[in-house]
This record gives structure tokens, C-alpha cells and sequence, in this order.
């Protein structure tokens, strides 16, 4: 099976035991793990992949928020179907919004998917009759038999675990390759007969799909939305996780995610000043570990290798 | 029509810490290529850096007005010190890596802020001269309204003249538009970029202090800061001080008499504006487009 | 045979200006099938601008550029690609981050249509075509290495099977020998002629080295200031006046 292979059935299997051994603040700390690596694995086909650097997915994930909420509060719609229909509903708006995007590309690009964004944070901020304002909608239930944290636990962890297993082949496949080529040199991809743009909106999509599934699990999770799920600070969170774990290896963002939310809860216990510990953080890896967390691993091993080589 | 003047020149205030906080901003993107995400952070760090000059400096009658001068310039200092240490080792990077470093530094100065002063909102008393209000046309309006609207202006006439009547303007503008030709004319070209990052400090750091009387000072200040600045910027064109002039007072009014006549889009307003902007004109209303 | 036949590309009077500046100013130009042509001319006469306006880099501002009698002007290039023609840059364009086997993967698997599968696995496809064609540029002990890592001659060596990879019929290759040493110039000169040979390819190429132009051409076209000033075999293109006047102080030897 490989070592690989052997560390990610030692982890699946940790991840399955873990409602029966570890307390509950933890299971819920491991619920947004998940639910934070999948919406940082969605981003990471962007900015990873296809090296288009989006400052807006939040608004795919508070599209996904929302539509739950809105199903399930205004029109009463049962689970399984507000869940199916919240990831179609982040697509559409991510190809609405993806269609201008994808025509502008660096500084532009960045700040258009922040533009869209934040105009997707108005409309839920004001429209009191939609979407209950800076209220919110609140009372949002998993269906009965999964409404008990733990088994909501194993419902975040398979839906989780399927998106990324989809994802996986994605950017093993012929179109992930090419998606690392338009990150590489998106010139030469377009001489090899790749159009460009069109794979860059197609990529776009399906990154807002998943950010959207991401969302949907978190509305249940969260048991409300909110019109923050939209604004800027929430599109920095896969991006800081996605850095912080390495945006050229698949696992990166969830490595990232990991880093992230421990960060976020476990340090506040100890120091009011997590942001501190975040910033310089991020500042580290930008300017001295590019390559986030699991680069700097594969490094070392790297590292230790030729050392014990050139001992031998 | 007492509502209409009321709304014109309060919007037409705001408009000037907007067009102080964006001319920086797009000054030092025109230069570094770099969106400085942390901008929002300086400008409350010279909103807070006011309040406690408030504090500390003997009260006099002259207080408000030395504490005015000294807080940008601690800003500007603080952004020159950001620069040598951080930024310049990202400007050959990609989107990527300067975008990151900006958003690692807006979680570092927000925490700072937190650190020293505290999560509770503060209010900082505007100065005794300044501290009525004056009738205009049977309406009231605070006299620190004259305040900001003569200090705006007069800093914009400033910093056009020190591009465009100094030798150190000219090389700014110079180095924006070709930065190898300037290099290799013999000029320092990170002298320069520092230079440039300072001066976008010190106009964050001025519309802050120069806020401060009028808003609550929280530690969350820099979020909505931000993010109308980023859209005043790319509205009134990248690099461009007249546009950023136009487009603050161009979203002010417009978030102004939008909260009277359709509240609900007031607040999307200036967002939908910078996504056509940047969809029809990325270059902006007054900018220039690029090759 | 009819004689339209027999031409690849033919151009009609196509210019294009950048402001004031006319960097092709009318240009007519016509290449037979499997011909080795070479488009030389000082710097600034317009052959890189030439080269992108026919592979739609650029569009063009007027005139006709036709391939096997199809009007290409005004596609895309990914379009333009797809119906054969395949190109080098000036500055070697490559995947850098990408091994060289994957470099050539995306193209071919590109080439075959199937950058749209989503969920087969990519690692193992078109295996023998990639490695036939490394092996043809002679990189194909360097397949895992990643295409920053190479050297710049096996960069360009890369960038030829990357090229080759979209099965063109015509080749064309901006500068194939730039920045090399005068060693590897012939080594990659010969190379492209016996590719050219085996795959029945039309190579169409500008070069600022006057040995690799007159030891590798068949056909000369002399571009100065945006127009063809001479065209023609390579010896009359030596003993061409114009050309002559054109290359004087150019530090050119034309005479050999």
C-alpha cells in the first residue's frame, strides 16, 4: 500500500473514532475543520491549480448558507433537498459572477471577485424581508437523525470526504493537468490549443460549487446565517489557510485548515491575542516558507536524505 | 431642503477622509503594483494614535491641532519600517504572496491595536474651536465640517504640486509607468518605493486622525475602511489623485441620498459601482489604460 | 496539382500598427508545403509581430491569412493551433513547474481533445506518444525533471516537443537558437531539419544567426521595416543589393 497510503487510512480512521473519544467541543472543533478544508480545498483549485488568486469565494459559500437557510426557513423545504440545492445555486451565481472575472486577470481579477462579493454582503445585510438583514436566519436543523452533534459529525465527514475524493480525480485528471499548465503559462496553454478563459470559467464554477457545499454544511452546522458569511474577511480564511498549508500539493489546504482553526480556538485559551500569532504567521510563510507547511516538510525529508547520502 | 444640505455636505465630509485614505492607496498601488489590503489598519491606527496624543499631550488649546500633526506622521513611520522590513521582499512576487502579506499585516495591526488599547470603542472629543455647530441656510451642521473640508482639498493641492512641480514627483510618476527606465537612469529606485509607501502611510494616517473626532473608534474600524477605499480607488482610476477626488465624493453622495431614497441599495451601491467600473473601464474614470 | 495546393500559408497584404509605429506595413508572403523558410531582417523589422499576428496572438489589422486555403485571420490561437500550426517563442515558453513528460502531456492530450475529462487519471495517459516525442528531442532520461530545472538548450529542446506534440503541419519557431552556444545551434538546426523530414513538416522560422539561416533555408524572406524587401533561394538572397544595403553596418556577414 505505500506509507501513504498507510497514513491516510491511519487518519481516516482517527477521524472516525474520534466522536468516541474525544469530548464534544472537539468534535465540533473538527466539524469546522472539515467544513473549513473544503472550502479551502474549493479555493485551492483556483488559486493553487489555476493561479487565479480569488478574494471573493465567500460569497459561493454564503450562496450555499443562504440558500439552506432560506429553503428551510421561508418555504420549509426538508433537508436532503435544500442540501442538493444549495451547491447548484453557488454554481450559478459563481458563473454569473465568473463570466466577468475570468475576463480580467491579476489585480483586476482579484479585486473584481472581492467587488462581487461584497455587493452579494449588501444585498443580505439589507434586504430585512429576504434574508433577515444583519439578523440573520436563525433556526436552521439538520433532519432529526443526524440532528445530534455526533452524528452530524459523520454526515459532515462523508459528504467532506466524497467532495474531496471528487476533487481528488479532478486534479488528477486531464483537466486538472491542464488547469496547472494555464497556472504555469497561460500563453503557452492557449498555443497548445487550451482556450483559456473558458477552462478558467469552468474552473471557476465548480470551485463555487464546492465552496457552496461547504456553506450548506455549515448552515446546519452553525444552526444560522448571516450576511458576514459574504464579507471579505470570510474569502481570507481559505486563502490563509491555503497558505498556510501550500497551495502545490493537494492535502496543502487541508493541512492549512488544521493550522488555521487551532490557531483560531485552542490559542484564544491561552492568549486574547491570537491575531498577533496569525499575522506573524502568515508574514512567516510568505516570506520565508512559500511553500507553506507541507512544502517545508517535504523539504526536510528531502533534506535529510541527501545528508544521510552523502554520509553513506 | 434643509435635509438635502444636511445630506449633501455630510457626504460631501465623509468624501474627504475617502478621498485622503484612497489617494493613498492608489498612490502606492500606481507605483508598487502592490494593493496595500493593510491601509484600512494604518488609517486606524492614526485614528487611535490621535485619541491617545488626546490623552497624553498637555491640554492645551493648541492640543488637537499638534496631536493632528504628530499622529500621521507616527503612521508614516510605521509604514516605512513595514516596507524596508516586508514589502519590499514580495514586490517580484506573484498576486498571490503580496496579497497574503497585506492580510498577514492587517491581522497583525488589528492585534496590536487590540493590544494596546483595548477592545472597548472610544470617542474622541473634537477640539473646543471646532466643537459646535454653525448655521448655513437655516441648517446645522458641525463646524468641524469646515475643518475637513478645507484640510482635504488644500493636502490634495499639495500632493499635486509635489508631483508635478518637484523632481521627486517626477520620478514617482516616472517609475510608475517604467520602472526599469528609471532604474537605469541611475535613480534609486527602492528609495523611491519607500518614499511612496510612506507618504500613502501618512494619508492614511491623516484621514484616520482626522476622522477620529467624528466616528467610534473600535478595533474593527479598518474592515469597512478598506473596503470603500478599494472601491473609490478603482472607480476613480488606479493612481490617479483627481480621480480618487471625484470618485469619493461620487460614492459619498451616492450612499448619502441612497439611504433616503432606496435604502436597501445604499450599501451595495458603491460595491456594484466598482464591479462595473471594472468590468466596462478597469482603468477607472480618470485613470489611464494600461499596455 | 493546382498550385494553390501546394502552399500551406499564404498572407494578402496584412499589416498591423501599434500607435503611429507600422510594424508589418503590407505584407505578402506565400509557403509551399514542406518548405524550410526562414524570415530574416534587423531588429525592429516586424517578424516577431509577424509571427503573432499569424498565430492570432495579435489580431491583425487588415488584410488575408489564409491556411490550406482557410481564412485564419481574426481566430484565437488556441483555434488557429487546432488546425495545425504549431509555434516557439523568442523567450522559451514552457510549464515550468511541470515535468517534462507532463509538459508534453498537456499538450498532447490537448491535441487529442481530452483536456475535458474530469475524472480519469492523467498519469499514465498518452505514455508512449509523450516519451516517442522526448525521445525525438533527445530529453527522454529527463522526464520526470521539471522543465525549470533544464539547462537552457533542453529548454528549447522541450519547447520543440511541445510543439511537435499538437501533430502540426506547420511549424513555425521564433529565434530556435537563441541564447545558445554556437555547439548546440547546429545540434538543434539538424534536429528540426530530421524532424521536419520524418513528420512531412513545413517549418517556417525567424533567426538572427546568418550560419544556422544560410546552412538550414531553403527560402529567404528579407523583412525591413514591416514589408518583404527580397525573397528568394539563399544565394540570390546573398548577392541581393538591397538586402546587402540593408545588413551593412549590421555586423551581418552575408559573404561566406
Amino acid at each position: 500500500m505505500g506509507w501513504r497510503g498507510l497514513i491516510l487510512t491511519l487518519l481516516g480512521g482517527a477521524l472516525l473514532a474520534l466522536p468516541f473519544v474525544l469530548p464534544l467541543f472537539y468534535v465540533l472543533l473538527s466539524m469546522e475543520i472539515i467544513i473549513l478544508s473544503l472550502f479551502s480545498l474549493s479555493l485551492n483549485l483556483l488559486v493553487g491549480y489555476t493561479g487565479m488568486v480569488s478574494f471573493g469565494h465567500a460569497a459561493y459559500f454564503a450562496l450555499g448558507a443562504y440558500t439552506v437557510g432560506l429553503l428551510v426557513k421561508e418555504v420549509g423545504v426538508a433537508m436532503p433537498w435544500a442540501f442538493l440545492a444549495a451547491p447548484v445555486v453557488a454554481a450559478l451565481g459563481a458563473a454569473v459572477f465568473g463570466f466577468f472575472c475570468v475576463r480580467r486577470t491579476h489585480a483586476y481579477f482579484v479585486m473584481l471577485t472581492l467587488a462581487f462579493s461584497q455587493i452579494l454582503w449588501a444585498i443580505t445585510h439589507k434586504w430585512y424581508g429576504l434574508t433577515g438583514g444583519d439578523n440573520g436566519i436563525i433556526g436552521i436543523w439538520p433532519a432529526r437523525w443526524i440532528a445530534a452533534p455526533e452524528h452530524y459529525y459523520y454526515f459532515v465527514l462523508a459528504v467532506a470526504g466524497a467532495c474531496t475524493l471528487v476533487l481528488w480525480r479532478l486534479v488528477e485528471s486531464p483537466f486538472g493537468y491542464t488547469l496547472q499548465a494555464i497556472r504555469e503559462n497561460p500563453q503557452r496553454a492557449e498555443f497548445i490549443g487550451v482556450p483559456v478563459r473558458r477552462y478558467q470559467f469552468i474552473v471557476f464554477v465548480i470551485a463555487g460549487f464546492f465552496a457552496g457545499v461547504a456553506g450548506a454544511l455549515f448552515a446546519y452546522f452553525n444552526g444560522s446565517v448571516f450576511p458576514e458569511f459574504a464579507f471579505w474577511i470570510k474569502s481570507a480564511e481559505p486563502l490563509v489557510a491555503v497558505i498556510i498549508g501550500g497551495t502545490y500539493y493537494f492535502w496543502g489546504p487541508v493541512a492549512g485548515s488544521v493550522v488555521f482553526k487551532l490557531l483560531d480556538t485552542l490559542i484564544t485559551r491561552y492568549t486574547e491575542h491570537w491575531q498577533i500569532v496569525l499575522g506573524a504567521l502568515i508574514l512567516l510563510i510568505v516570506l520565508v516558507f512559500p511553500t507553506g507547511v507541507t512544502g517545508f516538510d517535504l523539504q526536510k525529508v528531502w533534506w535529510r536524505r541527501r545528508w544521510n547520502r552523502s554520509r553513506s | 431642503m434643509e435635509l438635502f444640505l444636511l445630506q449633501f455636505f455630510s457626504g460631501l465630509s465623509k468624501a474627504m477622509f475617502l478621498f485622503l485614505l484612497a489617494a493613498g492607496l492608489s498612490l502606492i498601488f500606481g507605483v508598487t503594483r502592490v494593493i496595500n489590503l493593510a491601509h484600512g489598519s494604518l488609517y486606524m491606527v492614526g485614528a487611535y494614535a490621535l485619541f491617545s496624543l488626546s490623552r497624553v499631550l498637555p491640554s492645551t488649546p493648541f492640543q488637537f491641532w499638534i496631536a493632528l500633526l504628530i499622529a500621521p506622521v507616527v503612521v508614516a513611520a510605521l509604514g516605512g519600517l513595514i516596507e524596508v522590513t516586508l514589502l519590499r521582499r514580495v514586490y517580484r512576487s506573484e498576486e498571490l504572496y503580496t496579497v497574503l502579506l497585506t492580510v498577514g499585516l492587517i491581522f497583525l495591526l488589528d492585534g496590536l491595536v487590540r493590544l494596546f488599547w483595548g477592545v472597548q470603542h472610544f470617542n474622541v472629543p473634537r477640539p473646543e474651536a471646532l466643537a459646535g455647530s454653525i448655521h448655513v441656510l437655516g441648517q446645522a451642521f458641525p463646524t468641524y465640517f469646515l475643518l475637513t473640508l478645507t484640510l482635504a482639498p488644500a493636502v490634495g493641492l499639495g500632493l499635486w504640486a509635489l508631483f508635478y512641480k518637484t523632481r521627486w514627483g517626477v520620478l514617482v510618476r516616472a517609475a510608475a509607468t517604467n520602472r526599469e527606465m528609471v532604474s537605469a537612469l541611475g535613480v534609486d529606485v527602492p528609495m523611491l518605493y519607500t518614499s511612496t509607501f510612506v507618504l500613502g502611510s501618512w494619508l492614511a494616517g491623516l484621514g484616520g486622525a482626522l476622522a477620529a473626532p467624528m466616528v467610534t473608534l473600535e478595533p474593527t474600524m479598518d474592515a469597512a475602511a478598506i473596503i470603500e477605499a478599494l472601491a473609490v480607488v478603482v472607480v476613480g482610476g488606479l493612481g490617479s489623485f483627481a480621480g480618487s477626488l471625484l470618485a469619493a465624493v461620487l460614492v459619498s453622495e451616492m450612499e448619502s441620498f441612497g439611504i433616503l431614497v432606496f435604502p436597501a441599495i445604499s450599501l451595495a451601491i458603491i460595491f456594484i459601482l466598482m464591479a462595473i467600473v471594472l468590468i466596462v473601464r478597469p482603468w477607472g474614470l480618470l485613470g489611464r489604460p494600461e499596455r | 496539382m493546382e498550385p494553390q495546393q501546394k502552399l500551406i500559408l499564404t498572407l494578402d497584404g496584412v499589416h498591423k500598427a501599434f500607435g503611429g509605429l507600422r510594424a508589418v506595413d503590407g505584407v505578402d508572403l506565400s509557403i509551399a508545403r514542406r518548405e524550410l523558410r526562414a524570415i530574416i531582417g534587423p531588429n525592429g523589422a516586424g517578424k516577431t509581430t509577424l509571427f503573432h499576428v499569424i498565430t492570432g496572438h495579435l489580431p491583425a489589422d487588415g488584410g488575408r491569412i489564409r491556411l490550406n486555403a482557410e481564412e485564419i485571420a481574426g481566430l484565437p490561437p488556441s483555434k488557429i493551433c487546432g488546425k495545425g500550426v504549431s509555434r516557439t517563442f523568442q523567450i522559451t515558453s514552457i510549464f515550468r513547474r511541470l515535468s517534462c513528460l507532463q509538459n508534453v502531456q498537456v499538450a498532447a492530450l490537448a491535441h487529442h481533445r481530452r483536456t475535458l475529462e474530469f475524472f480519469s487519471s492523467a498519469r499514465r495517459q498518452l505514455h508512449e506518444e509523450c516519451l516517442g516525442l522526448l525521445e525525438q528531442v533527445g530529453l527522454q532520461d529527463l522526464a520526470g525533471h521539471s522543465g525549470g530545472g533544464l539547462s537552457h538548450g533542453d529548454q528549447k529542446r522541450l519547447e520543440l516537443a511541445i510543439a511537435l506534440a499538437n501533430q502540426p503541419q506547420l511549424l513555425m519557431l521564433d529565434e530556435p537558437t537563441a541564447g545558445m552556444a554556437p555547439k548546440e545551434r547546429s545540434g538543434i538546426m539538424r534536429l528540426i531539419e530530421t524532424i521536419a523530414e520524418e513528420r512531412t513538416l513545413t517549418v517556417l522560422f525567424t533567426e538572427h544567426d546568418m550560419d544556422v539561416v544560410f546552412s538550414t533555408a531553403r527560402r529567404i524572406s528579407v523583412m525591413h521595416q514591416g514589408r518583404i524587401l527580397a525573397e528568394g533561394k539563399p544565394d540570390e538572397i546573398r548577392h541581393n543589393d538591397k538586402v546587402q544595403e540593408v545588413y551593412l553596418g549590421q555586423h551581418m556577414s552575408l559573404r561566406r
